[in-house]
């Protein structure tokens, strides 16, 4: 059976080093679905993460990049990786040490699931 | 402060970063916290991005701080936004990152070379901002 938002949500909280999962909505930065240690703060970083996305998408539109498919931001202690799907924002907040690469990959495929 | 910083090529004797970019399908900008373009991806004549450029930048580094700080995951340091025909790599600098460097390459360029031009190009925006004053 093919894998739900929800089930994508609380499958990747449970990876090493995964702080947060949600999945927001784009239009009004409300979560759909949330999973992790920091589920009590999940509609602070939602409000606050699908409006950066909104920004960088605006930022790769507006230098003739077209359809943003993935973002990662930085910090010294952690990253907040985020892609698009359909009319989702999926936002996951990593510790240190997390594996970047699987999870990009896994926010990629995950653009296509059924909502 | 050090040479390169003093003899980047410029045309009209302004400062670029031509000289780090590998082909025409890459841009560099230093911007300012209004969006506006401080130091050109090549020239004077590059040196205006459009309304919807600038306000799409506009105050980013101070809102994606914001951000950072609540989670309570350190300074932030960079974002790499893959497009589906451009990658782009942004960076806070100056004082309370007042400025943002950024760096755009083709899709099918690596996020690790981008990151690595971006942080060529923050190292040449840090000098010229020191000689600047």
């Amino acid at each position: 059976m093919p894998e739900t938002v929800a089930g994508f949500i609380e499958r990747i909280a449970h990876a090493p080093h995964v702080r947060l999962a949600l999945a927001v909505s784009q239009r009004d930065g409300l979560v759909v679905h949330s999973a992790g240690e920091d589920v009590k703060d999940a509609a602070t970083v939602a409000a606050l993460f699908a409006s950066l996305y909104r920004r960088a998408t605006a930022v790769a539109r507006a230098h003739n990049g077209g359809e943003t498919r993935f973002v990662r931001f930085e910090a010294s202690g952690g990253d907040v990786l985020a892609s698009g799907a359909g009319t989702l924002v999926l936002v996951v907040i990593v510790r240190m040490g997390a594996n970047l690469g699987r999870m990009r990959l896994e926010l990629l495929r995950a653009r296509e699931m059924k909502q | 402060m050090t040479n390169d910083a003093l003899t980047a090529p410029t045309r009209m004797g302004e400062p670029s970063f031509a000289d780090l970019l590998d082909s025409r399908g890459e841009d560099a900008y230093l911007l300012a916290k209004s969006g506006a373009v401080v130091i050109p991806s090549r020239g004077r004549a590059e040196s205006v991005l459009s309304a919807e450029a600038r306000t799409a930048t506009a105050d980013f580094g101070r809102d994606a701080q914001r951000a950072m700080r609540h989670l309570e995951i350190g300074e932030w340091d960079a974002l790499t936004i893959e497009a589906e025909d451009r990658m782009f790599a942004l960076a806070p600098l100056g004082i309370g990152g007042e400025h943002l460097a950024l760096v755009a390459v083709p899709a099918d360029t690596g996020a690790g070379y981008a990151r690595r031009l971006l942080n060529r190009v923050a190292a040449r925006a840090s000098s010229l901002l020191m000689v600047k004053g």
